[in-house]
């Protein structure tokens, strides 16, 4: 073996030893396909060139050949897919509008009967060359230059390039300029190539996260409606709406991908979510964490995960910890990619403002966006419950959150049903303690209130959640217990009605409103034994039921008329009586 | 420093090469000679360092520095004491990987150097256990004192920015 031959060994040797390593290391299914076509091209130039030279097998000289070309093209194609995966994403003629030159070229130099050893001296290859490489360093330089994501793996790419271009033509015409035959065909830089090709893959490469695959179309209405394609910011002090409103998304069947600062776990039992990617945030890399200052390898999991399942709803729980390990120029520009994806595939990200300075909120999305403004949970939930029960509330509450072993702070949207029914069932062991018949009943009526107030919250939509900080209302519910309990200043609830709760609510006002006007005083009590009368509660009442209610309510007037001995005043109640019927009846219309 | 020496020599051996393989370049004279081989030498060593380090300035002793009481040296320098709780900052000074001087405060002398591993933010009332261990306090009645000597507020609004290291050599440096 002659000394190039075992220097062409070498470095044929070493490539290997790199394309293993990517093998190995890599875990990107397009990427790691695409680096081993690339070392497919690598070796097969190489190792042909030494077997042709060793074993004197003159048509291995056109796989040399053949190879050489293709590793041009072949580079310009993983540079692409690498900044720009979802360029080629449906979009088969683009890798193919790159290779057809190439074809074309080897199909020339069978015609023209080029050799390994002059490739580099036929004008139609080096300007496809031009190309390729102009195309390729552009790429790299661009997002060496303007990119804060991609800034070290364009470099790496760039500098992988030049040493392409420097072991490839360059050393050929150098070689000529010298006059020296030596080493002329094989590449001897293939190795420190491709281990810079590689260290910029490594670098941003993060297991691609796939859910299985299954139906997954929408199970049921939906109480949070977000605009799908878009990248949605919220305020509040933790993200418990934010979580509820992801975990629901995903029930109803959307992919969803969380990056949490948390353990996994803990979220999926609390918001009982199973089917989604969950990847912690933290300050090393591992297979189901992120380096939250590798905001390359935070892209292209996103960027992946997005182009993969689409319409998915992305959650960026642990955004505050990006913002503080990373520059705000990059944090800015994911933000950016992700609106682009966003309208890409139509999926959703959701942002939470939480932890993050006015300052960089302000520099981080400027003002062409709209932010959601959500109340913290436990604020709103203490503030239901100071309306019923007043200063009791806080213990109350810290007292159930004692009893699951969790703290007040801790109290999310998810726990609100749950803490409907205990604090209905304490109320009403606290009223059998005080052994009195109306006491019990006034601490039944106060529970169920509160308990309706509570779901009342829970099941608010995205709007009214947000609109519950400002400019609270008086429920009905509320307005009867302060009758019941004799307050006289109405307290401030924060419950908010769905817009057909809200007609509903209106209607009810009426009625009672009707009831007082006939029946002075006692008119709500009238109401409220004739609504028992029809087997309901006051708050269940419809419009259908009006019109029996309304012959009910002539039939109470009738009723009181017969027990004045008066025929006058007997006739004047029948009237009125009639009057009350119109007017009930004429509420039961207001709604068709 | 074996990796760089070698870098080093190769760079050197190509250099040499390239002047006996170029020899036909002597025929321009000595002046030109001086002038072009000057400048083609400096650009293939800044080309080298460049591609090497990805910088052309060397990285030199760290300009970051964070101040430790006298009390909390020895805790720094031997890991016990992992992080800092400071204001949350707009400026991002002090990255990820970045290597920092610590310093006793108010003097210029060097404890040991520090490689900051990460940053995240907590409101101080979700500080647990295993931060308050981190920042070496013993207690949460010890850390409120501590905030408030440095003027901070206990309101569960605020929030903080911890800054978590690891120290890169034990020994002092004087």
């Amino acid at each position: 073996m002659t000394p190039e031959s075992l220097l062409v060994l070498v470095i044929s040797v070493l490539t290997s030893v790199v394309f293993l390593a990517g093998i190995v290391s890599l875990n990107s299914r397009r990427m790691k396909t695409l680096f081993i076509a690339l070392h497919v091209l690598l070796l097969t130039a190489n190792v042909s060139w030494l077997i042709s030279r060793e074993f004197g097998i003159a048509a291995l000289d056109k796989a040399v050949l053949a190879s050489t070309i293709l590793v041009f093209p072949m580079t310009t194609v993983l540079i692409l897919a690498f900044f720009h995966g979802p360029l080629f994403t449906g979009r088969v003629y683009l890798p193919l509008a790159i290779f057809l030159p190439s074809l074309g070229i080897i199909h020339l130099s069978g015609v023209e009967g080029w050799t390994s050893s002059n490739l580099y001296d036929h004008s139609a290859f080096a300007y496809y060359l031009v190309l390729c490489l102009a195309i390729s360093l552009a790429e790299s330089i661009a997002h060496w230059l303007k990119s804060s994501i991609l800034h070290k793996e364009g470099y790496l790419l760039m500098l992988s390039l030049a040493i392409l271009l420097a072991t490839g033509p360059v050393y050929y015409q150098e070689l000529k300029i010298l006059n020296a035959g030596g080493l002329i065909g094989p590449n001897l830089g293939f190795p420190l190539f491709s281990s810079t090709v590689l260290m910029a893959l490594l670098r941003a490469d993060f297991p691609l996260v796939r859910l299985e695959s299954k139906e997954r179309l929408s199970r049921g209405a939906s109480r949070f409606e977000l605009e799908t394609g878009r990248v949605h910011f919220a305020t509040e002090t933790r993200p418990k709406y934010l979580r509820s409103i992801f975990a629901e998304k995903v029930g109803n069947g959307r992919p969803g991908l969380l990056l949490t600062s948390q353990p996994s776990g803990r979220f999926q039992r609390k918001y009982r979510v199973k089917d989604a990617a969950f990847i912690e945030v933290s300050f090393r890399n591992g297979k189901h964490q992120i380096n939250a200052s590798d905001m390359s390898k935070i892209y292209f999991l996103i960027r992946d995960f997005v182009l993969i399942h689409k319409h998915s709803v992305v959650l960026v729980d642990a955004f505050s910890r990006l913002v503080c390990n990373n520059d705000l120029q990059s944090t800015k520009e994911l933000i950016s990619h992700a609106r682009r994806l966003a309208s890409r595939t139509g999926c959703t990200f959701i942002v939470p403002l939480s932890l993050v300075t006015g300052t960089e909120r302000s520099l981080l999305i400027g003002t062409i966006d709209s932010v959601m403004e959500f109340p913290d949970v436990e604020k709103k939930v203490l503030e239901i419950l100071d309306a019923h029960i007043g200063n009791l509330s806080r213990h109350l509450l810290r007292t159930y959150c004692k009893s699951k072993g969790t703290v007040l702070k801790d109290l999310t949207l998810e726990d609100i049903p749950d803490l409907a029914v205990w604090i209905t069932s304490t109320l009403d062991t606290l009223g059998v303690y005080a052994g009195d018949n109306a006491i019990l009943k006034n601490w039944k009526n106060e529970s169920y209130r509160i308990s309706l107030d509570l779901m009342s919250y829970y099941n608010s939509d995205l709007e009214e959640a947000q609109r519950l900080s400002t400019d609270p209302p008086v429920t009905t519910e509320s307005l009867i217990s302060q009758v019941v309990f004799g307050r006289e200043k109405i307290p401030k609830t924060s419950v908010r009605e769905l817009p057909h709760e809200r007609t509903e609510r209106e209607m009810r006002e009426k009625l009672l409103y009707v009831f007082t006007k006939y029946f002075g005083e006692a008119g709500r009590f009238v109401l409220a034994r004739e609504v028992k009368k029809l087997g309901k509660s006051l708050d269940k009442v419809s419009r259908a039921d009006l019109t029996r209610l309304a012959e009910r309510a002539q039939e109470a007037m009738m009723e009181f008329g017969e027990i004045v001995d008066i025929d006058s005043v007997r006739t004047d109640m029948r009237s009125r009586g009639c009057l009350m019927k119109d007017e009930i009846v004429g509420i039961a219309a207001e709604g068709v | 420093m074996l990796l760089r020496v070698t870098i080093l020599f190769a760079l050197s051996a190509i250099l040499v090469s390239g002047f006996w393989f170029h020899a036909e370049f002597y025929k321009f004279g000595l002046p030109v000679l001086v002038i072009a081989g000057t400048v083609m030498v400096i650009v293939i060593i800044l080309a080298f360092r460049f591609a090497i380090s990805g910088r052309l300035q060397p990285i030199g002793r760290p300009k970051k520095t964070l101040e430790f009481d006298l009390a909390d040296l020895d805790k720094v320098r031997h890991g016990v004491k992992e992080s800092i709780l400071r204001k949350p900052q707009d400026n991002r000074e002090i990255k990820p990987g970045t290597i920092v001087s610590a310093r006793l405060k108010g003097t210029n002398s060097e404890i040991c150097r520090l490689r900051i591993v990460g940053i995240d933010r907590k409101y101080l009332a979700d500080l647990d256990r295993k931060d308050l261990d981190g920042l070496g306090i013993a207690s949460k009645g010890e850390f409120s004192s501590m905030w408030r000597r440095t003027g901070g507020s206990l309101n569960e609004r605020v929030f903080g920015e911890l800054v978590f290291f690891e120290p890169l050599e034990a020994e002092t440096r004087e």
